[in-house]
């Protein structure tokens, strides 16, 4: 095993332990709107908050370059560049990690000055850590990047899978640096802000889960590389051509001009069209393979990725983006719905696949497969839906009461809060959060002794 | 947008791109299972879609632009399985369907 | 060898997605510059720091179709008039405050942030202030809005309460001066109808 391998298998350990400390702060954040008194005066709402979507942030990032590690020597056949800078960075990664989460639990909230932004919290959505764990973030980035493009040139080779994700570093690095300003006009802090969580989550992520689905392809199922690289541009070229406008269904009332509405919303409903095609994709593999499969768990999450993506970021999106619809359901529950949705279907379900990929070639099994994993599929499955679906009934007695009906003032907003619809969904919300967690205590377990438990006969190979 | 419009035209919109799903779902499966039922099962669902598309022309506050978009993207939802899937086979030939 | 024709050719999808991309990436520049001028301080959009000395308004304009904010006669904060330079570093400040105390991880601001809180587009123009002037003894709304947020708690009114911050008052002003100047920028009618229907309707 190259020993960028081994290193990926410690970031993608990292990725599911930090999965399971976004899965805590989910549970509790979801629990405040249970109980308002819960740890009042101790950790607020907006702490937990923070805590659940920088983990998410942070063990879908480790994913990625986990996957990265792994595949990146077998496609050059030659050890990774600066391999040893980034063996050392990963603790140094983890250390800091730690550290952000110590702050943001003991400290929360630092002075509204220089010393509080360097220091404490920056307050800002999804890059709230302090500006000194930000230049780390981006160091770490930097030295990933390094090893990418310097394994490149040591091996004076390009493939089209490298080539693409090489290109896609360039603005998944530079748009971070929007993690440091603090524009006092929050018009241009909301403008640039959305180029890095858009332009990430929305464009340069997809070409990154592209490039890593690329590589799982060819391992999972034999697909020739010249189908994958095909397959990979026409994505780039579909998911890019809408999503970079489509930036603009974020810009219809942040106060930007008023042709937003037309273009952001134009380019942002196209969005759902490529993520069809995905799911023809993956109807088209999984049946010519006749659901026959060496590794059974990777194959049914990297379907759940295709389905998931399409539902959960295509459809959930197509409800709510034209502006006649956001204007009432911006900043509400129906937001939250779309958001887990999205972000299950398009990025967690194709990392959990590369896990069991990964730990295929670790355990040496010639076949995988088990009924552990099947546990754990349906409990995190069943639960996102069940939390999305509650959510989205929360969401929508919210969007007609506050806005709708209520014109969003104080009172308005309270009469959304304590309307039963919405305080029902958010009980089915927790109780499903709680059935999610589960899924994930099941699928720690599985890949922690999934391969191990039985001992696998070449006999059991499928094809 | 009226509040009773707001649910019904994001129900009416997240409808179609769902049975553009279901359409496209059940078209693969039918193509691959070689089943003629199954393919029409997915064409069924895409005449659903249309009835939606209709509702929200006929029914729904959006302006005229916005909902000639969501008949050309309805058109579109129609295209993209078979152009797909025509690209799927041309480009895997050992893996044509058996 | 048999030919391979255009469509089963990787390098036929390359470069159609460098094209795609190419050409969206300076559609997105051009409007950029061209949304950049209109919400820099002073430009369409965003009006200057010192309408924190106006009286701001939200009302209906039928040319757009949409509600967008007025800016009136004097009014000023804190019995003060700021400067512009007082101003800027006022908003300034409450910024710098709002990030500090991660508000965006409680509330939204143009509708962006988090949902446990309101939103505070246009709190500044919230009816609710008038009731607050009573609970906190102030005579103004911007005494009002200041107390409460140096003891959201003392003040409560609701079952789920805002925390103390420990805002000074001089953090606490700066967050009224920030809603105040905020709920003058042109939102493109998010959110409808404020302050101007109510559920009680």
């Amino acid at each position: 095993m190259y020993r960028s391998q081994q290193l990926a298998l410690k970031y993608l350990a990292a990725a599911i332990v930090i999965f399971g400390a976004m899965v805590v702060a989910g549970l509790m954040s979801a629990y405040y709107y249970i109980n308002p008194d819960f740890l009042f005066g101790l950790l607020h709402f907006n702490i937990s908050k923070i805590l659940h979507i920088d983990t998410l942030v942070i063990w879908l990032l480790l994913g990625f370059i986990g996957a990265v590690y792994w595949y990146f020597p077998e496609e050059f056949g030659i050890e990774l560049v600066g391999i040893k800078a980034a063996e050392v960075l990963f603790y140094v990664l983890c250390a800091a990690i730690a550290v952000v989460t110590l702050v943001f639990v003991f400290i929360q909230y630092g002075p509204s000055d220089g010393v509080g932004m360097w220091l404490v919290n920056q307050g800002r959505k999804y890059v709230e850590a302090p500006r000194w764990a930000a230049i780390g973030i981006v160091v770490v980035m930097l030295v990933f990047a390094y090893n990418i493009i310097g394994t490149a040139i040591r091996a004076r080779k390009i493939t089209g899978i490298t080539g693409v994700l090489i290109v896609d570093l360039v603005p998944l690095i530079l748009l971070y640096l929007d993690a440091f300003p603090a524009a006092k006009n929050m018009s241009v802090d909301l403008f640039w802000w959305w180029w890095l969580v858009h332009m990430w989550v929305e464009a340069t992520w997809e070409v990154l889960i592209g490039c890593i689905m690329a590589w799982a392809l060819m391992d999972l199922l034999g697909t020739s590389r010249r189908i994958v690289e095909a397959w990979l541009y026409i994505e780039v070229a579909l998911v890019l051509g809408t999503g970079i406008l489509g930036l603009g269904h974020h810009y219809f009332w942040i106060g930007t001009p008023q042709y937003w509405l037309a273009i952001g919303g134009f380019f942002s409903a196209l969005e759902p069209l490529p993520l069809l095609g995905m799911v023809i994709h993956a109807i088209y593999d999984a049946g010519t393979h006749h659901m026959k499969t060496t590794n059974r768990p990777a194959f049914y999450w990297m379907l759940a990725e295709a389905f998931g993506n399409f539902i959960g970021a295509g459809v959930w999106g197509f409800m709510m983006t034209l502006p006649q619809v956001n204007l009432y359901s911006h900043g509400t529950q129906w937001t939250v719905s779309h958001g887990h949705f999205a972000f299950w279907g398009a990025y967690a379900c194709g990392v959990i696949s590369v896990c069991y990929l990964v730990l295929q070639k670790v355990r040496g099994s010639a076949f995988l497969d088990g009924i552990t994993w099947r546990w754990a599929f349906a409990g995190l499955n069943v639960g996102l839906v069940g939390m999305v679906g509650a959510l989205l009934i929360s969401g929508f007695a919210q969007a007609f009461i506050e806005r709708a009906q209520g014109g969003s003032t104080l009172e308005a907003f309270i009469a959304g809060q304590e309307n039963f619809w919405f305080l029902d969904g958010m009980y089915a919300r927790f109780a499903f959060g709680l059935v999610f967690a589960a899924g994930y205590a099941v699928l720690a377990y599985d890949l922690l002794t999934i391969g191990r438990r039985v001992p696998v006969h070449a006999a059991a190979v499928a094809e | 947008m009226m509040k009773l419009n707001l649910l019904e035209t994001a129900l009416l919109l997240g409808g179609i791109a769902f049975l553009a799903g279901c359409y496209g779902l059940l078209y693969g499966v039918g193509r691959l299972a070689q089943r003629q039922s199954i393919m029409l099962a997915g064409f069924a669902c895409y005449a659903f879609l249309c009835m939606l598309v209709a509702v929200i022309v006929s029914t729904t506050p959006l302006a005229g632009p916005w909902k000639a978009i969501v008949v050309v993207f309805a058109l579109g939802f129609l295209g993209i399985p078979p152009v797909t899937w025509r690209f799927l086979e041309r480009t895997h030939p050992h893996r044509r369907r058996s | 060898m048999a030919k391979v024709s255009q469509i089963e050719d990787p390098q036929f999808w390359r470069a159609g997605a460098i094209s795609i991309v190419l050409v969206m990436m300076v559609v997105l520049v051009m409007l950029t510059v061209d949304s950049l001028a209109a919400i820099t301080v002073g430009g369409s959009h965003v009006p200057p720091f010192s309408v924190i000395n106006q009286k701001i308004g939200y009302k209906f304009d039928s040319s757009r179709g949409i509600d967008i904010p007025t800016i009136g006669e004097k009014e000023l904060l804190y019995q003060h008039e700021y400067t512009p330079v007082e101003a800027e570093a006022l908003i300034d400040k409450g910024k710098l405050v709002i990030q500090s105390r991660a508000c965006m991880d409680c509330h939204t601001f143009f509708g962006n942030g988090a949902y446990y809180g309101p939103d505070l587009t246009k709190a500044w123009l919230d009816p609710a202030w008038e009731g607050w002037k009573g609970i906190t003894g102030a005579e103004t709304r911007a005494e009002a809005m200041t107390r409460f947020l140096m003891d959201p708690v003392k003040y409560r009114t609701w079952g789920r309460a805002m925390p103390n911050l420990h805002l000074s008052r001089e953090e606490a002003m700066a967050i009224v001066a920030y809603l105040k100047w905020i709920a003058a920028v042109d939102t493109n009618g998010f959110p409808q109808n404020f302050g101007q229907i109510s559920v009680n309707q």
